[in-house]
């Protein structure tokens, strides 16, 4: 995979294996084992995300964030950081193999990666089980942060209940009645239960819902169930490009000007692929982080994004961004690489790194010890006038609306579920 | 040769009769050189240097030899195959971890509830599907795999995790997890994980082996042969077809429920067909007629993956090249040898080829020696 | 090829057990459209339209395995190839969707007459399996190449922009294009089956099939006819790959999925029948639709939350269970063939 890459990382399977062809060998025991608790100077980080499959452009973009950030650290901290990244697919047990080679071959000191929340739920798993520290990257699941919450698995981004909590106000305040729509896996499953409860919390209807299997062509049959159901809005918990399949099918059905349409969790990358007349389809949506966030810190990493990744800066870039910068500093603080040494350094953690200035929002972020969440700023987000929507250096299609407290929209420890 | 034993010689009759021994008991001397190289080989820093695929590569030569018992020595191709490793693994995955109120089983009393869920769907659908005509036969056990698979997914009952598959809780006591190095403890014994799966793989195989050369397995290659000569001589063809069917059913769970604690637990991706496919190319890669050919197959399909996908520089002290472009397409080197063995002839593969390579050798050997 | 039409026989001949399960199925379309018109009509509707884009998917399947007898696993790496050439021609070379509609089924086309030569040619007198096994190794080939060149991310083409919206038919809106699909679909149809049935060239290699030395021996070209047909079947695959993607997009598992469905389409309609296809076709995009709200109704009558199972993707694969084990020569296939 390295090839794909615009930096130029050497991992050290190929090293060993080149050394190894050429006939030299012996390399084996130099490089230090994974969980030591002696130093943190030499790092070696397992990225396991979807680098195939229908979330390839979201494990790319997230995978190259993380390389910026390694770029960062390496330069402010004088570590010496090793990459080693692997390809999850779509598939839980695929990406566990993953963790699994990382950590015994690569020798990996810690692991975070995946997409989808059901590989990441795997993932979290093996890794609390086994004793390494995982950060599931890109999965916004409430399982990860509740039932299936571990000692070594911390959650760098929003999850589902604090991203439906942010756009619960607007989508009760715009329609009475709901019809969900949600992707058929943990992320979809877990989201609509969350956006369902804001909406029975302000007395408002969930009338019926639909679970689309993902990734699928056809929405047609679960558009027709939500038309024939007398709700005044439809909720579009649809993961991926898949929003997109569906918004065309959805317009393609003359269905657009009759409801309300909301997505608690919008990736503007999805919306790239539509006119920009459409980007506009959604009435209510939530965002983690986007380039509409525009603080100083954050427009300057947009820009270095635009220059060296393939795809537009968008979320999946500042979640590498911020996972590989808080596991990275975790092991630096703690001075060793020992799953519980870097557990203690993470709980309770502020942080005060580029990575906030980059989230913005005022009311910072800390890791919460109860469920391992990052608790952070969560953005409302509408599509620019078309006009002002700007190209260069890079696609800005949406703008902030509502900016709210993490500590406003995450439920507390005691309804999640979890228990470590 | 024949003037040699006929001079009555000590020393020859000796190796004559250590060959015959050879011979006869090639099979499982084959399966225990098969164990004891297998890991040297693939972690040799030359090769894949990486030794946790290993116990993974004897699981699956137990599924696809399973497998082949349906295809190679019945006749039969299953393309659904995956729900019999799947039904051992959800089973053993279920049981293990007690989740939704499920009993909390020991891991062998669960593994055994999953080969007897295995053989017995395996029997029920043996007895609706083995005469349909084998293309209907295909594609009856490809739907009745897809169903399962859709079962699994709806998590009935919230047993099977729909897409999360089940991952949490899933290993037994008896098995030791730490930053990736499984180990079996046993009365205070620590053992390798991969010999535990040494011991399964050693056990199952012998006894798959001991059921093709019984009577039984000789009636099923009649019944392929030539099914109505087979009937006609009193053999109940139908009987015989749907208890090869519940054997490899239940062979085929058993290979999944040791799966369930090597990869940490029952995923939905196991029961698709694309695992069912991977049996199929595999064993007819490896050579369905031969007992050693799933082994084979299941090696080449494995060490090619593992191996060229991740294969990026080659040194060749002068000069470098770098193939990691080319070599990631695997499967298109693989997808053509497939069609090339398939085309040269069917049922022979890799397994096949190389015996009679082997055979080849040892005859011109001779020669020269004589 | 047999075009099997229903005589007066053929229903005479139909045993209660189906005469019932037919009543039933009315009995519980009555009673859904009692309960839930809008919704009814909507997936009936859309469901016979999903219908006939199956039938369009299935086409190039059903003709080569009917004709000549070779399971083609690689139908559904054809469909695909077509899919992603097309994106090529639209997106990289810039042309019209339209063009894109007439080069990539040529493509493909062309791959498969190069497959024919180099590798099914030798298969003609094996086992159907063996036909089976090699199509499986050449769908691997075929995908990987696809997986090289495009991507694995997923790809979409922005269709003409007539077609992107929707048109209403009174009782529902369908989208514009899928009507434009159907419309494809039945001339397509329509042409393929006066090419096999009413054309020499239909009829010789129908007659090569049973008996390739006398059909030799009486002058025709044998290789080269069945070397049409199989373009024939790869270019079918192509063309629907091209139609279906347009609306979908492009994805790396498109092929597997849709073979395994055409399978599904082919075999319930009975290997050798083109006209078991196309009714095959339409009633398993029609029960897709519409079994959900059956279920749904008859739960919301019996008061039996638990009925209400969403198995729509299920569908078609019960379908195929429940045909095969009681008719398994298909719904109008030839007794004995491939049994």
């Amino acid at each position: 995979m390295s090839g794909n890459n615009t930096w130029d990382t050497v991992d050290r399977r190929t090293v060993l294996r080149a050394a190894g062809a050429a006939g030299i060998g012996g390399l084996a025991g130099c490089l230090g084992g994974g969980g030591d608790e002696g130093g943190a100077n030499d790092l070696t980080v397992g990225v396991a995300t979807s680098l195939s499959g229908p979330f390839s452009v979201f494990g790319q973009a997230a995978l190259d964030g993380a390389m910026l950030a390694v770029e960062d650290l390496e330069e402010e901290l004088g570590v010496s950081i090793t990459v080693e990244d692997g390809d999850t697919q779509l598939d839980p047990q695929t990406g566990v193999s993953q963790l699994q080679r990382m950590v015994t071959e690569a020798e990996a000191d810690f692991t975070m990666g995946a997409v989808s929340s059901s590989a990441a739920q795997a993932m979290a798993s093996w890794a609390n089980e086994n004793e390494v520290i995982y950060m599931p990257t890109g999965a916004h699941g409430d399982g990860l942060t509740g039932a299936a919450c571990g000692p070594y698995s911390f959650r760098p981004t929003a999850s589902n209940s604090m991203l439906a909590a942010s756009i619960g106000a607007e989508m009760a305040e715009s329609a009475d009645s709901w019809y969900l729509l949600y992707s058929d896996y943990a992320w979809g499953d877990t989201a609509q239960s969350a956006v369902s409860r804001i909406l029975e919390e302000q007395g408002k209807e969930v009338v019926g819902r639909s679970a689309t299997p993902f990734p699928a062509d056809d929405y047609s049959p679960y558009l027709n169930e939500a038309d024939n159901s007398d709700a005044d809005g439809i909720g579009m918990l649809i993961a991926g490009l898949d929003l997109r399949k569906a918004s065309n099918q959805l317009v393609s059905q003359g269905m657009q000007g009759d409801y309300t349409l909301a997505m608690h969790q919008l990736e503007d990358a999805v919306f790239w692929g539509l006119d920009r007349e459409s980007a506009g389809i959604l009435d209510s949506a939530g965002q983690v982080w986007g380039p509409a966030v525009d603080t100083d810190a954050s427009v300057d990493f947009c820009e270095r994004v635009a220059e060296s990744s393939n795809t537009d800066p968008y979320v999946r870039h500042f979640l590498g961004y911020l996972s590989m910068d808080q596991a990275v500093r975790a092991a630096v603080r703690a001075d060793s690489t020992n799953a519980d040494d870097m557990r203690g350094a993470l709980e309770g953690h502020e942080v005060s790194s580029m990575a906030a200035d980059i989230k913005g929002g005022d009311s910072g972020m800390y890791w919460r010890e109860g469920d391992h969440q990052l608790i952070q700023p969560t953005y409302t987000v509408e599509a620019m006038d078309v006009e002002t929507m700007s190209e260069d250096p890079y696609k800005r299609w949406f703008q902030t609306v509502n900016t709210f407290d993490g500590d406003d929209v995450a439920r507390p420890v005691s309804e999640t579920g979890c228990s470590m | 040769m024949s003037g040699e034993t006929a001079t009555g010689e000590g020393p020859t009759e000796a190796l004559d009769r250590a060959r015959s021994l050879l011979l006869r008991y090639r099979v499982p001397v084959g399966l225990v050189l098969v164990v004891l190289l297998l890991r040297p080989v693939i972690s040799h820093p030359l090769l894949l240097g990486y030794e946790a695929v290993a116990a993974t590569i004897l699981i699956w030569m137990v599924f696809v030899a399973a497998f082949n018992l349906l295809f190679g020595y019945a006749g039969l191709l299953s393309f659904g195959h995956a729900m019999f490793l799947g039904f051992g693994m959800y089973a053993a995955a279920i049981g293990v971890s007690g989740r939704a109120g499920a009993p909390e089983l020991p891991f062998p009393v669960a593994a055994a509830v999953g080969i007897a869920v295995a053989a017995t769907v395996g029997y029920l659908l043996g007895r609706l599907t083995v005469e349909k005509g084998e293309i209907y036969f295909a594609f009856l056990t490809l739907a009745v795999a897809q169903a399962v698979e859709f079962t699994a997914n709806r998590n009935p009952l919230n047993l099977t995790g729909g897409s999360n598959g089940v991952t949490q809780n899933v290993l037994p006591g008896f098995v030791e997890s730490t930053r990736g190095q499984l180990v079996v403890v046993f009365t205070g014994l620590e053992i390798d994980w991969y010999w535990f799966v040494s011991a399964v793989f050693l056990v199952a195989m012998l006894a798959l082996w001991q059921i093709v050369r019984s009577p039984f397995g000789r009636s099923l290659v009649a019944i392929r042969e030539n099914g109505d000569l087979a009937r006609a001589m009193g053999i109940n063809t139908t009987r015989y077809k749907v208890q090869a069917f519940t054997i490899s059913a239940a062979f085929s769970a058993l290979a999944g429920s040791v799966l369930m604690i090597d990869r940490y637990g029952a995923s939905q991706e196991t029961l698709s067909v694309i695992t069912s496919g991977d049996t199929v190319l595999m064993a007819v890669l490896g050579g369905v007629r031969y007992f050693f050919g799933p082994v084979a197959g299941v090696f080449v399909w494995q060490f090619t993956e593992e191996f060229l996908n991740e294969f990026e520089v080659l040194h060749l002290g002068f000069t470098s090249v770098d193939l990691s472009g080319v070599l990631t397409h695997w499967q298109f080197f693989l997808g053509a040898l497939f069609v090339v063995l398939v085309v040269v002839a069917p049922l022979e593969g890799i397994w096949g080829y190389l015996r009679d390579w082997v055979r080849d050798l040892y005859v011109r050997v001779k020669g020269v020696a004589e | 090829m047999s075009t099997t039409e229903l005589t007066r026989e053929d229903l005479a001949t139909v045993s209660p057990a189906w005469w019932a399960a037919g009543l039933l199925t009315v009995v519980l379309l009555a009673v859904t459209f009692a309960v839930e018109p809008g919704l009814f009509i909507d997936q009936a509707i859309g469901g016979l339209v999903y219908g006939m884009v199956l039938v369009l998917v299935t086409l190039g399947l059903s003709l080569i395995l009917g004709l000549m007898g070779i399971v083609n696993f690689a139908h559904g790496a054809f469909f695909m190839l077509g899919a992603y050439i097309s994106y090529s021609v639209v997106v990289t070379l810039g042309l019209p969707f339209w063009a894109a509609l007439i080069l990539a089924p040529l493509i493909v086309g062309v791959v498969g007459v190069v497959l024919e030569i180099t590798v099914l040619r030798y298969l003609y007198d094996s086992d159907p399996i063996v036909s089976l096994l090699a199509t499986f190794g050449l769908t691997m080939m075929i995908e990987e190449v696809i997986r090289a060149y495009w991507g694995t991310a997923p790809l979409e083409i922005s269709r003409p922009s007539v077609l992107t919206r929707g048109t209403d038919l009174g009782v529902t809106t369908v989208p514009t294009y899928r009507l434009f699909l159907v419309g494809v679909a039945v001339i397509t149809i329509a042409a393929v089956y006066l090419l096999i049935s009413r054309t020499d060239f239909g009829l010789t290699i129908r007659a090569g099939v049973q008996d390739g030395e006398m059909t030799e021996f009486v002058g025709v070209n044998l290789p080269i006819r069945f070397t049409a047909m199989f373009f024939l079947g790869a270019a079918l695959a192509g063309f629907a790959g091209v139609l279906y993607s347009a609306e979908t997009g492009m994805r790396t598992t498109m092929g597997e999925t849709f073979v395994i469905l055409a399978f599904v389409v082919v075999v319930v309609g009975g290997i050798g029948s083109l006209f078991g296809s196309v009714v095959s076709g339409i009633l398993i995009g029609v029960s897709a639709y519409l079994t959900p709200v059956v279920l749904s109704a008859l739960a919301e009558v019996t008061n039996q939350p638990w009925l209400a199972l969403q198995i729509r993707n299920l569908v078609p694969y019960l379908v195929m269970i429940l045909i095969l084990l009681y008719r398994p020569r298909g719904l109008f296939g030839e007794e004995g063939f491939l049994e």
